[in-house]
């Protein structure tokens, strides 16, 4: 006796057709990725910020921000991206804040959808983490690879510790330095400075817009201490808003709107 | 008819060879000793603060011109340098004994039941009231009849509420079987006497294990801890129960304040205290485990 005929598999023939199909349809992922552009994968962007346009020390009562932009980032490497630039010390307290840009509206806004409330992602801000320390202290080396302040400490008995040296005490939630804030979010810190003494600042990429995968930033080196400036918001520092960003139906820059709203007619 | 059941058996008694001769090599033993703190610097042990156990690569009694551990490095605004120690624990923790008036006050193992918190706190059942218990130490004391203390049985009521317990003997912060000192007598000096273990450390030689009690209570966050557990159902109102700050250890000098007590003289790993280390049994039922010798917390902050 023979075993019965199996019927034709008709089923997985369609579940194929539309499993074949689907693809077409599926997204991009590449775009997601924060080193992705343009077609092709990029390194992470390391900058050195020093020399004749960066920014140096200025009064902490009357400063202008240096706006600079950091590109990609591989989140799946141990390289990271971001900028460095250095100071000399006073002698007394210097002031560093940083604001990474908030993305206020994105491409898929530009394309059609008119509800800035609900198409402010607050993932797709940007994001720097703040540190500062000796100059001598650092790990990196500016412009090729980002460092930190951290080192080993070998205490008395010759058991080697991890030390960070980082001086930018910046409070956690329990008030314990190390402390750093969210994405589109100032960081800032004021250090005690020893005078003639050169001081880095390393800002550290940690997130860059998914729009274009361009970070903008504002940068202030303020002799004093941060106290002076208040508090600090998104409108201490002002720039770091991407030009692209702004909708003309909503008077263009939303940074500026949001800082300095029009007055009610 | 053929059967694989023999080879089966083998098979498994193969595999399980090895396990009872696997030796891991793990470095890491308890240390167990006791904390005395002596009764002319503390008359009652209810009064004492949470004892923290460190254990420290070294220590120094001239540097800050009273004992304290070894620290690394001062970084940026720091006052003093991380203490990086090896581990440690403590005798007594915070207890949220049911009021936000006692939040960071009540620590484990110090009272037998409630009518002691009562009158070392002077619970009263009014605000504005006056709450006064007999003389004596302790256990002896008990609530004058007619004054403005808060009754036993409220104070149980509204823990039971609070926590959802059903006995008083759940309540972590009560009773005598978990009062964590004994009065002991040693050389003409009577002391507190608290046992300790501090888990998993390892042993280098000379390390040492220092000790202070936070007799103030500056070491508890009064906005840490758990969220308080009736948040839905009373009144939305929403607070923190308390806890240790997390850097104690890395630390002390943050949080010792007028009142606490530090060890003189901590306890030294030596070679010999190292290699007595036991090596547990041979079902590894027991830990490797060093007996340290007693710590005295002798030094007013």
């Amino acid at each position: 006796m023979s075993a019965p005929a199996r019927p034709a598999p008709r089923l997985a023939v369609a579940m194929a057709l539309v499993g074949i199909a689907a693809t077409g349809c599926d997204a991009n992922g590449l775009a997601l990725l924060q080193n992705y552009d343009d077609g092709e994968l990029l390194p992470p962007d390391v900058q050195d910020l020093d020399g004749d346009d960066g920014p140096g020390l200025q009064p902490v009562d009357e400063f202008e921000p240096f706006i600079g932009e950091l590109g990609p980032i591989d989140n799946s490497s141990s390289d990271r991206g971001g900028a460095t630039a250095t100071f000399t010390g006073t002698g007394g307290p210097v002031c560093v804040a940083v604001d990474p840009q908030t993305v206020w509206r994105d491409d898929r806004d530009l394309q059609g959808n008119s509800d800035p409330a609900w198409e402010n992602h607050l993932y797709d801000d940007g994001d720097l983490d703040l540190v500062v320390g000796l100059a001598a202290d650092y790990t990196g080396t500016p412009g090729l690879v980002m460092g930190s302040f951290e080192t080993v400490y070998v205490d008395g008995l010759g058991v080697e510790r991890r030390a960070d040296l980082n001086l930018c005490h910046q409070p956690d939630r329990y008030g314990f330095a190390g402390g750093t804030a969210g994405r589109a979010t100032p960081e800032w810190c004021t250090i005690d400075t020893y005078e003639g003494v050169t001081y880095l600042v390393a800002l550290l990429t940690f997130s860059v817009p998914l729009d274009d995968n361009r970070l903008r930033f504002a940068l202030a080196l303020l002799e004093g201490s941060c106290d002076d400036l208040g508090t600090v918001d998104e409108c201490t520092l002002r720039g770091d808003a991407d030009p692209h960003d702004g909708l003309d139906d909503v008077g263009g820059d939303l940074e500026a709107r949001l800082c300095d709203p029009p007055e009610e007619e | 008819m053929r059967t694989d059941t023999p080879r089966l058996l083998l098979g498994l008694t193969v595999a399980l060879l090895p396990a009872g001769c696997y030796e891991e090599p793990i470095r890491e033993v308890d240390l167990v000793g006791t904390v005395r703190i002596p009764t002319s610097l503390a008359p009652e042990s209810r009064d004492l603060g949470v004892v923290y156990v460190g254990v420290f690569p070294g220590f120094s009694d001239d540097v800050l011109g009273y004992p304290y551990p070894e620290m690394g490095p001062v970084v940026g605004g720091q006052r003093l340098g991380d203490t990086y120690p090896y581990g440690g624990t403590t005798v007594g923790s915070y207890a949220y004994a049911c009021y936000q008036n006692l939040k960071c006050q009540v620590i484990t193992g110090r009272h037998a039941d409630l009518e002691d918190i009562i009158c070392r706190f002077g619970l009263t059942a009014e605000e504005g009231g006056a709450c006064t218990c007999t003389e004596g130490d302790g256990d002896d004391q008990a609530i004058d009849e007619g004054s403005g203390c808060l009754s036993v049985d409220q104070f149980w009521d509204d823990c039971s509420w609070y926590y959802g317990y059903t006995s008083i003997d759940e309540l972590n912060f009560v009773g005598g079987d978990l009062l964590g000192f004994t009065l002991v007598e040693d050389g003409g000096e009577s002391y507190w006497e608290a046992e300790y273990r501090v888990w998993h450390v390892v042993p280098f030689v000379g390390a040492v294990v220092y000790a202070f009690v936070d007799n103030d209570r500056t070491s508890c966050n009064p906005e840490d801890g758990a969220v308080n557990r009736r948040y839905a159902i009373d009144g939305g109102q929403f607070f923190y129960e308390g806890t240790h700050f997390s850097d104690v250890l890395n630390y002390p000098d943050k949080y010792l304040g007028p009142g606490d007590l530090l060890s003189s003289q901590p306890a030294v790993l030596d070679q010999a205290l190292v290699d007595s280390a036991a090596q547990g049994d041979e079902a590894q039922t027991e830990r490797s485990e060093i007996a340290v010798p007693p710590i005295v917390l002798d030094y007013p902050r």
